[in-house]
């Protein structure tokens, strides 16, 4: 798929574990890793505004378009 | 969603009664081609009574009866196996997709299989093929072919909710 999930390079940079986000935002670690993995089909609104919440950042930090991995 | 209780025995009581016509029917076989002579009534209906055909014509009719029984039993096997797996609560499996397809699939045979061995039995054994194809109830094998084409479109729509299913759950 096009779009990639930059996840973990934020997670990084705000020194944030996985399991940790999932307990913030209220989702499994299963679900996240699927997000993490990009094997997910979409992402609710709500779920996103939820990341970007937790990691004070923007959706365009965690999702850019590659038109090469297509 | 469980299946209604009597769907599940009602298939299953068929489904025993048709094994046991089609163990019956290859005892019988074997018995006719090992030179047992059995008297076939006869398909006039204004006159009716027992005949004795040729070898030949016992031959062909039973070995009809025996395939199109034993078609019917796999067809109910199919039907019952996939009550069953619809009792296991889980929807839109492959396995219910590919049985809704077979299920429909066998329907569809076996009324076009029937239809062709009432045509040629009649021609076998009384060489009425003037006659043509004669149906007891003329509605009846369209019926048969119509739910056949049915679970055809049902295993179609079950495998689009697969999918969509499919979508939901990669939904974070």
């Amino acid at each position: 798929m096009a779009i990639q999930i930059n996840l973990d390079k934020i997670l990084e940079e705000r020194g944030m574990k996985s399991n940790e986000l999932a307990d913030i935002i209220g989702i499994t670690t299963a679900n996240l890793s699927i997000l993490k993995t990009g094997k997910a089909k979409a992402i609710r609104f709500s779920t996103l505004e939820a990341i970007c919440k937790a990691l004070d950042c923007q959706p365009g930090d965690i999702l850019s378009h590659n038109p090469e991995s297509e | 969603m469980k299946p209604h209780p009597y769907l599940k025995l009602i298939i299953s009581i068929s489904f025993y009664l048709l094994l046991l016509k089609f163990i019956l029917s290859i005892g019988l076989y074997l018995w006719i081609l090992f030179g047992g002579r059995i008297k076939l009534r006869s398909i006039n209906f204004l006159d009716q009574k027992l005949v004795e055909e040729s070898f030949g014509a016992t031959m062909i009719i039973s070995t009809f009866e025996l395939v199109l029984t034993g078609l019917f039993a796999y067809s109910l096997y199919v039907l019952k196996k996939l009550v069953e797996e619809f009792e296991k609560e889980k929807l839109y499996t492959p396995k219910q997709i590919a049985g809704l397809k077979l299920a429909g699939s066998m329907i569809i045979s076996i009324t076009i299989l029937e239809w062709f061995i009432d045509f040629f039995t009649r021609a076998v054994a009384e060489s009425r093929l003037s006659l043509g194809i004669y149906f007891d109830n003329p509605g009846n094998p369209w019926l048969l072919i119509a739910t056949g084409l049915f679970f055809i479109y049902l295993s179609k729509v079950f495998k689009n909710s697969a999918e969509l299913k499919r979508d939901k759950d990669l939904t974070i």
